[in-house]
């Protein structure tokens, strides 16, 4: 049972809590989800359940939390481990050690459980997370859903009373979310108290007991926004011209690792397509040989018109956005990242137009780290605008990122759309691609297994 | 160092005898080689040991392809060793066995006094070529064999600190993961237009990477401190059951992470040099000081904490040694004397980097002592190399000179980090 009563947080720097007088009661074996935009305090609500509020954070912590009779502000390390463990967004920061088998040993270890008792334990989250196959694989060698559910299978071996997930399946594709599902359905029906913050819930549904929805810190009780209706929201213009031809291509990293075998691909002027698929099916090397970021060993690859060009021949006629915004913001105020890549292609740039056109007027000074995630990737989308590109990439933009702030950015390509740019995206976000593509292209494994024209 | 060196220098899993030695086996193979390449001089015997470290190369399976990538480079390692050593070499007696350019010859015979080939510098030069030979192919044996986390366990048993192994840890974890990350800034920036076709545009592009970079890395650093210490890792100082709770060293899970970020950082900002400002002969010295002093002081101006030299300095030295060249003690007094130097300026200072003055006379001790220490101790007595006077003095100027300017741009580096870092709401 956990009870949380007048909980109130501040992190440290900074004036207004984060959380603010939260109530809360979970029964044993409660499947529940935290919903709610991001920065309404789903994090640090689960950040406070297992103590890494404030043990690792500090900051201003008031009120009561209990966790199985347990508070877990008081808790040791280790003994926090085993009464709430938490699986983070990541896969990648929460694997320390080689093989699958060790990393699960971590914790054990580190909590001190005897050899024997170890080595059980570790088996027992393999099997339960179907990695027994996997056990002696190396960590670094594992797809992002299997390296997830190796994450769970950690937390899982210090058998802890409460699961914590921390929008857990924001990097994973489609059928890494289905591996993920079916470890949580199993979680559930062995009676575990489950708590799981995500922005896209839809497919726990079937799972959840109860629902806290939060919002600037405190629970409220209204409907959280729903997917907006109309869709697509933008008529499509598509021009007879070609776009991207990209004629019996093959592509491999290696001999051995061929991704692309006599790949025969168009994209129309005007064109807004999605590109599917899992994984590791293909989607990011496409893109960079769109881009010309690869060159394609046989083939060719026509762009606007131009073959065998490199990245720096079609800067400025093409844009790319990718994932982490952070990775592609470099100036000190959104203005001047705004006017970044048109000056070093020595082009003129009304940033007053973009700031306004795009509804940034009021952050124009504002260092862009210092806004949200979703405004970062906002800024880094429009600071791409900015160079005029007629060819808009965009590699996954909107993991990670709310409703609300998926479809600002979506909206904005579909816009650009309207006006006769060409947009081309991958997604694991099904949503997305119902609402806003004309166009989804399905990768398999490199292959083309499906290319169909919406209605 | 080429990408084809880098994939020739990892882990590959195999189920060979060699693979199947404890790391403690191989610590020792590696000290054990390391020591006899230094204290055997002749020919004949260096010939034994690098046939029997050949033997054991080939007991671990190193393949086709890294066979090949080892007869190129030995090819090109003992054909410039031992021409240069031929013909330039100094020690009297010598003998010359040919004239490459009579003393007579205008110009260049009467300047140099001509150039001769000497039978006393061939010998030189196949014992030298040996040496290097010997130490490529253990560097290669134990690497290829051993994977780096079991290595570091291997430390652990040893009785290294366990806060120290656990910052080794987390930089061959996470090398892969800065590698992606540095590659899609690069690629982002191209895309923004940012060209390279100068070195003031390979300089400003550095600039550009770096903070982004920095920054992403402290804000992963921070949830895999969070996933470690939830599965009770104990050495955050905060946690209720951390084991160092204060004194030299005395650092949280969330900057042994974010230190094992810059110990990456160390390791790759030394790659570009090495391929194109760092072979620029004579004034490679002050090339090659800019970029490793850069980072080393971008951490002690983020974690300005007693103990942040000696982690990042002999942290650095090993992670290099597992990931690339074999375990070689006799290369850690060379990071000990480094580490202990500057730790002491700060101690003497009473205070870390806190104006360009402090991180310009920080850098250039760092400089002198590195290359007085390299020159004078490590090459005579190690690598039985030996310079002119004058052209230690030159270098160690150079060393020092770089070291400044790297400390100053480190010094800067982290006061724009620091403001952005603090602007980034963690």
């Amino acid at each position: 049972m956990i009870k949380v009563r007048r909980l109130t947080y501040t992190y440290p720097y900074t004036e207004s809590p984060v959380l603010k007088n939260i109530d809360l009661d979970i029964n044993d074996g409660e499947f529940v989800l935290i919903e709610g935009r991001s920065g309404a305090g789903k994090s640090t609500l689960l950040y406070c359940l297992n103590g890494i509020i404030p043990h690792l954070y500090g900051g201003n912590l008031t009120g009561e939390i209990d966790v199985n009779g347990l508070n877990p502000a008081a808790l040791a390390g280790s003994r926090v481990a085993s009464t709430a463990g938490i699986v983070f967004q990541n896969p990648d920061l929460q694997i320390f050690m080689p093989t699958v088998r060790e990393d699960v040993a971590f914790g054990c270890k580190n909590s001190g459980l005897p050899e024997s008792t170890v080595s059980v334990r570790v088996h027992e989250a393999l099997t339960r997370t179907g990695l027994v196959h996997l056990a002696d694989k190396a960590a670094d060698e594992l797809s992002n859903g299997q390296k997830q559910r190796l994450a769970i299978a950690g937390v899982y071996a210090l058998a802890p009373d409460v699961f914590l997930f921390d929008e857990s399946t924001t990097d994973l594709d489609e059928k890494g979310k289905k591996e993920f599902l079916i470890i949580l359905e199993r979680l559930k029906s062995e009676g575990a108290t489950v708590i799981i913050s995500e922005h896209e819930p839809g497919y726990l549904e079937h799972l959840i007991d109860k629902k806290i929805s939060l919002k600037d810190g405190v629970i409220f009780s209204g409907e959280q926004e729903s997917l907006p209706a109309e869709m697509p929201r933008h008529p499509p213009v598509i021009s007879s011209g070609t776009a991207v031809r990209i004629k019996n291509a093959s592509f491999g990293y290696s001999r051995r690792q061929k991704i692309f075998t006599g790949l025969n691909l168009d994209f129309r002027k005007g064109e807004f397509t999605a590109v599917v698929g899992d994984n590791g099916s293909g989607k990011t090397t496409l893109f960079k040989l769109i881009l010309g970021i690869l060159r394609p060993g046989k083939g060719e690859i026509e762009l606007e018109g131009a073959v065998r060009y490199t990245l720096d021949d079609i800067c400025g006629k093409a844009g790319f956005l990718f994932q982490n915004p952070d990775e592609q913001l470099f100036a000190a105020t959104v203005e001047d990242e705004i006017a970044f890549g048109p000056r070093q292609l020595g082009m003129q740039c009304d940033t007053e137009a973009y700031l306004e056109a795009y509804g940034m007027r009021q952050y124009r000074g504002v260092h862009p780290y210092q806004l949200s995630c979703g405004e970062r990737q906002r800024v880094a989308f429009i600071s791409i605008l900015a160079m005029c590109p007629e060819i808009i990439i965009l590699d996954e933009p909107t993991t990670g990122l709310d409703r609300a702030s998926w479809v600002r950015l979506m909206d904005t390509a579909a816009a650009l759309n309207s006006q006769g740019k060409t947009v081309i995206f991958s997604s694991h976000n099904m949503n997305i691609v119902e609402m806003y593509a004309r166009r989804v292209i399905r990768l398999e494994t490199g292959r083309v297994v499906s290319d169909e024209i919406r209605a | 160092m080429k990408r084809e060196e880098w994939f020739q220098m990892k882990y590959e899993h195999k189920n060979t005898v060699i693979h199947r030695l404890s790391p403690e086996i191989k610590i020792a193979y590696s000290i054990a080689v390391s020591i006899l390449i230094v204290i055997l001089n002749s020919p004949r015997e260096l010939f034994l040991l690098t046939a029997a470290v050949l033997l054991v190369l080939f007991l671990a399976g190193p393949g086709l392809q890294r066979i090949r990538f080892l007869f190129f480079a030995v090819t090109a390692v003992v054909l410039a060793v031992f021409a240069s050593q031929a013909v330039f070499y100094s020690f009297e007696p010598r003998t010359a066995v040919f004239t490459l350019v009579p003393d007579d010859f205008p110009v260049v015979g009467r300047f140099t006094g001509g150039i001769y080939i000497y039978r006393e510098g061939m010998i030189y030069g196949l014992v030298q070529s040996l040496r290097l030979i010997a130490a490529l192919t253990m560097a290669v044996t134990v690497v290829i064999s051993t994977h780096p986390a079991h290595m570091v366990e291997a430390l652990v048993r040893l009785r290294f600190p366990r806060s120290f192994s656990f910052v080794i840890t987390m930089s061959i974890r996470f090398l892969p993961l800065m590698f992606e990350q540095s590659k899609r800034i690069v690629l982002a920036l191209r895309m923004r237009g940012v060209k390279i076709r100068s070195i003031g545009g390979a300089l400003r592009m550095i600039r550009f990477i770096f903070i982004p970079l920095v920054v992403n890395s402290l804000r992963q650093a921070k949830i895999a401190a969070f996933a470690a210490e939830t599965r009770g890792a104990g050495l955050d100082k905060n946690s209720p059951d951390g084991r160092r709770k204060s004194g030299f060293c005395n650092f949280n899970t969330f900057e042994l992470i974010t230190i094992s970020f810059f110990i990456i950082l160390m390791y790759v900002s030394i790659v570009p040099f090495k391929m194109g400002l760092g072979r620029i002969p004579f004034l490679y010295t002050f090339f090659f000081s800019v970029p490793i002093t850069c980072v080393l002081f971008i951490g002690i101006g983020l974690i300005p904490k007693p103990g942040i030299v000696f982690f990042m300095v002999c942290g650095h030295r090993l992670f290099m040694q597992i990931m690339l060249t074999g375990i070689n003690p006799l290369w850690w007094p060379y990071a000990l004397i480094e580490s202990s130097s500057l730790e002491l300026f700060f101690l003497i200072r009473g205070r870390f980097l806190d104006s360009y003055g402090a991180a310009f006379s920080a850098g250039a001790l760092r400089g002198s002592v590195v290359y007085l220490y390299f020159y004078l101790v490590s090459a005579p007595y190690i690598w039985h190399q030996f310079y002119a006077p004058w052209y230690i003095g030159i270098q160690t100027f150079l060393g020092a000179a770089g070291s400044a300017v790297g400390g100053m741009a480190g010094y800067r580096f982290a006061l724009l980090i620091r403001k952005t870092y603090a602007r980034s709401g963690l």
